[in-house]
Order: structure tokens, then sequence, then C-alpha cells
């Protein structure tokens, strides 16, 4: 059940990376927000910056990378401001991270069973015996064969698909309020890959957590979230309930994005993606999207659009739908 | 028994490692029951039977002072063992933790101590270890401070490069995001990745102490000259080589040769047999 009290809430996030080559603006402005029990995917293409906001929400972005501005409330809480130490708190045991790349993220040294139980240690006040039982249920739990042998293998003598469970088993040994899965499936194949988004929907589920499934593929998010938010340079463009953004995507970025499927053409018109994503080096004034969009107009190059309320928690960053909304007001004034 | 079971097949499997574990093993022995080994007492001298060939009653023969060759090469094993073996534990204990630390806390800390790092590796290594022993006194144990202060600066640098590397790898950033204390992510992820480089390195300097200590013992200042070791062995042997008396001289440095082998090679199967992606 998705409730109406908002769970994170990231508020005019900038992270910037300051480079030899100049401030690479990878992050800027982002809003979005998250409410209890709710899954909420964020798509958006390579490079857009979905893993440094990850990153961002549990305060890891490291030099030469620098949140400079931007607020992330979680339960209230701005985890920006708070110290690594209350930072720890938070991380593995509030927000669970699955990241991408499995095998990367396990310590080769040591075995699966007792990586999971030293994170369910670091939060929790019991012994090691206790906390490696927790970690073979994990394991089960996740749909291991064998949990019990499997929890005594090291990080190379698994598959994949292995590292990627474990992994998951690692994210939710202490039942986080909020997984963000960011690219989980990236690198496996597709039978694995649907059994991996099958596994965490069901705990997710079951948990009552919420989620942000971090992705670029869209047909994953049209199966298993409430909610999609389309991010572009750094930036959401379009945010809202999936089954209204499926009917009738509003951003022409997200209407771009959509006709890439093809089995999924929502409009006869066929537009051509020209370009690619704007430098964070040097991004234009105005809209992001200006030198991609058909529909650019004068006032896209000069002013930046404000993320606009279109519908029932229905919100696009985009000038043509200035005209339209300008009776509501705009959906900045009632974030705020 | 598992473990032993496990260590057993490994090592057969491995001939380099068994065979240094053999010779280790053997060198053991001979420094735990030396005196039973040895047919004479390593400092008894009979000096009407000085300078004898091989025989069957001296088989390595006997040296200037009529002592035993064979009785001296055994049991000089306690002593040059001890050194290196300690030595070497020693130079451990002191590297590893200040390495981890360094590159743990770079800024000032860390600077600071390669910086002093820095120096005691620009002194040439024999002429500060003849430095410290005389400032010390020459005794077994001054050695073996020696020699671990000479060695720590070489494990400080290789923990120190290490840790710096594996700080960046996702899995150090995972347990962070798992929300990990600091000094379980020292021990439990940097630790024990940074340890490989240092494992083959110890188990040379093992070889590499026995060596320094034969030097000094060589040049007097080492172990004081009647007791039994290799390094003062060959030094009272040398002048002889000319004359055609090879043999005390020769098997000390043998036993050098071999130990400095065993301990190699056992060091390089060890860090196979540790790493669980190579096993």
């Amino acid at each position: 059940m998705i409730g109406l009290k908002t769970l994170l809430q990231i508020q005019d996030l900038h992270t910037y990376f300051y480079l030899r080559k100049g401030i690479s603006k990878v992050v800027n402005g982002l809003q979005l927000s998250v409410r209890e029990g709710e899954l909420l995917g964020v798509v958006g293409e390579s490079g857009s910056g979905k893993t440094v906001t990850a990153m961002s929400v549990v305060n890891r972005v490291r030099m030469p990378g620098k949140v400079v501005k931007g607020k992330v409330i979680y339960q209230g809480q701005d985890l920006l401001k708070l110290s690594e130490e209350e930072l720890r708190k938070y991380r593995g045991k509030e927000i669970g991270l699955i990241a991408a790349n499995a095998r990367g993220n396990l310590n080769p040294l040591v075995k699966v069973g007792n990586q999971i139980a030293n994170v369910y240690l670091a939060h929790n006040k019991v012994n090691k015996k206790e906390a490696w039982e927790k970690a073979v249920e994990m394991l089960r739990m996740v749909g291991m064969n064998d949990a019990l042998r499997r929890a005594e293998a090291y990080p190379h003598e698994m598959s994949g698909g292995m590292a990627q469970r474990v992994m998951i088993a690692l994210a939710l040994v202490n039942s986080p309020n909020l997984l963000i899965a960011d690219d989980a499936t990236n690198g496996l194949d597709v039978t694995v890959q649907s059994q991996i988004m099958d596994l965490i929907l069901d705990i997710v589920n079951k948990q009552g957590a919420s989620g942000i499934l971090i992705t670029h593929d869209l047909g994953v998010v049209a199966q298993c979230c409430s909610e999609i938010a389309i991010m572009y340079c750094g930036q959401i463009v379009e945010k809202g309930p999936v089954t209204a953004f499926f009917d009738e995507p509003k951003h022409p970025y997200s209407r771009n994005l959509l006709n890439s499927l093809p089995e999924r053409r929502i409009t006869q018109e066929r537009i051509e993606l020209k370009g690619s994503l704007s430098s964070p080096l040097s991004l234009p004034t105005g809209c992001v999207y200006q030198t991609r969009c058909p529909y650019v107009m004068d006032v896209c190059r000069k002013v930046e659009p404000s993320m606009l309320h279109v519908d029932d928690n229905y919100n696009v960053k985009c000038h043509l739908y200035q005209e339209k909304t300008e009776n509501r007001g705009s959906a900045n004034e009632k974030l705020a | 028994m598992l473990y032993l079971r496990d260590f057993s097949y490994s090592l057969r499997r491995n001939r380099g490692g068994f065979i240094g574990f053999l010779i280790i093993m053997i060198t053991l022995l001979c420094a735990i029951f030396a005196p039973i080994i040895a047919p004479y007492a390593p400092e008894e001298a009979i000096v009407e039977d000085s300078r004898l060939a091989p025989n069957s009653d001296h088989i390595f023969g006997t040296d200037e002072t009529g002592m035993d060759v064979f009785s001296r090469v055994v049991h000089a094993t306690r002593i040059d063992v001890t050194i290196a073996v300690f030595g070497t534990l020693l130079s451990l204990l002191i590297g590893i933790p200040i390495g981890l630390a360094a590159a743990y806390r770079e800024g000032l800390f860390g600077e600071i101590t390669m910086r002093i790092a820095d120096v005691l590796q620009a002194f040439p290594v024999f002429i500060l270890a003849i430095a410290l022993v005389s400032i010390l006194g020459n005794n077994v144990q001054n050695i073996i401070i020696a020699i671990a202060f000479l060695n720590a600066p070489i494990y400080m640098r290789f923990v120190r490069s290490e840790v710096l590397s594996i700080k960046q790898r996702p899995y150090v950033e995972a347990a962070r995001c798992a929300g990990m204390s600091n000094l379980k992510i020292m021990f439990k992820e940097l630790l024990p990745n940074s340890l490989r480089p240092t494992m083959v390195q110890a188990s040379i300097n093992m070889g590499w102490a026995i060596l320094l200590t034969a030097g000094l013992s060589f040049i007097g200042a080492g172990v004081r000259v009647p007791t039994a070791e290799w390094g003062s062995m060959i030094a009272i042997g040398a002048p002889l080589i000319i004359t055609g008396q090879w043999w005390s001289s020769f098997f000390p440095g043998v036993a050098i040769g071999i130990t400095v082998l065993g301990f190699a090679l056992f060091g390089d199967f060890l860090r196979l047999y540790l790493d669980p992606e190579r096993r």
C-alpha cells in the first residue's frame, strides 16, 4: 500500500565534480520525493547522473565530487547535514543500497556469509553465531539453493546472478525502509534479470519498504514500479504515476524515449533523437534538453523551465506546458 | 583437523612449497635437537685436530681452532633462525599498523610517517645495521631489534601503497554504504586485502635477515666470536680458503643458502595458499 507520508525528499540537489577541465555539473537542481511503500523507477540514459544521485542520497560522494547544494530529507532528517558517524546509523540500516557489478562490491577475501553477518553485526547487538544464522536465513530468502553451503563460499566462486543475490541479501539484512537498487540487474542475462527483479519486488512488498529503482530499462519500470521519474542531465524532467506516463508521456524527451521502444510506439510521428546528452561541463542556459528538442522555442534557450504541476502527482519540466498550468500555479510553489 | 588436511593437501600439490616446508622443518629440528644431533659441543676446541678435512669423525671437517664444523653448523641454526623469525615478526608488527594508519589517515600524519621512512631507507642498510648494533651492543636481542627497525619501513611502504589503492575499490565503498565502522573497514576490508605483497616480502626478508646477521658477524659486529653462528664461521674460515681448507667456510655458507631458499619457497606457497581465489 502506498501511504501518503513522504519518506524521502530530495530538494534542489546539486552535485558537482571539480575536474581539471572545469566543473562538471552532474546533478543540478534535482527534485524528487518517495512516499512510503512506493516503488519509484528512475530512468535516464548513461551519464544522466543516476548513480551520482544515489551516492548523494547516502552522502558518499567523494572528492573531486561534492554535494554543493540541496537537501536530502529522510523522515524529517537532512542526511547531508549529518556527520559520518551519525550517517552510519542510516546506511545499511535505514537505507539499503544494491549496486551494479555485484562481484566488485564484495570483499574477495571474506566468505559471503560472513560479509552479510558483518553488516548485520554493525547495526544489531547480537553475537557472531546469531549473525551467521541470520546471514544464512537471508541467503535462503533471496532464493539461494543450498544456502548453508553457499554462505561458506567466496565471491569468486559464485556466478554473477548468485553474487547479485548476495548483494540483495546484504542490502536487506537490516530490513531497511528504503531500498535503492542502482542498476541491480546490469550485466546479468535476461532470465536472471527477471528473477532478480521479481525477488526485489517480492521482498520490498513483504517488508513494506519503499524503493528507488535506477535503470535504463523502461520495460522494467512499466512492470514493477508505481511511479516513474525521467532523468536528463542531472535533472528530473518528468515524474508521475507509471500508468499515466505510459498512456501519455508529456516531456518531449520522454516521448522520444518511448518511441525508441519498437513495440510501444505511441505516436505515428517519428521523432529523430539527434545528438547526445549535453556535456555536464558546459550545460546550456535555459532548458537542458534544448539541444535535441524538436519543439524548441526561444524561451527554452533563455529561461530554465520550472517543474510544472500538470495533473494529480504529475510533474513535467517543460515550457510547452506553461500555458496549460498557468492558472494552477507551478509545482514548485505547491511543493514548498 | 580439517584445516590441517586442507593444508597438507595443498602442500603436496605445490612442489616448491613442499621443499620449502621440508627445509624449514629440518632447520627447526636441528635447532631444537642440536645437542643430540651434533656429535661435539659447538665451542669444544681440540687443538691437535685443527684444520682436518671432512672425514668419518668430523664429516664437515674442523676449523682453525679444532672445532667440529658440523656441530657448529647445527648449533648455529638456533641463533640464526631465532634472529630471522623474530626480527621479521617484529618488523611486521611495527610496519603493518603504521602503514595502514598512514594510508587511512592521509594528510599530515601520513606525510610525516612516510618522510621518516624515507630517511631510514636513505641510509645504506648495512651501515645502519652496524651503527644500531654498536649503539645497542652486540647480542642476539639487539640484532633482532636492528633487523626489525631496518625492515619496518619496507612493510610500511608496501601496506600503505596497497591500502591506498584498495581504499578506492567498490567493495570498500559498499562496506561504507552498509554502515560499517572505520575500525571494521580497516581490519576486515583494507588490511586482509593489502597483505599479499607484504607476505612475499616477509618470506624473502626472513632469508635476508639471516644474511644480515651473518654479515654483521662476519665483520665482528654481530654475535661474539666463539658462539656458533653461520656468518662468523664463514669469517673465521675465510682466510683458510686460500690455503685450500675450504670446508670451514663452505658448509655454513651452504646452510645459509638452503635456509634462505626454504623460507622463500615456503613464503611463496603461503601467499598462494592464503589467497582464496587461487587455491
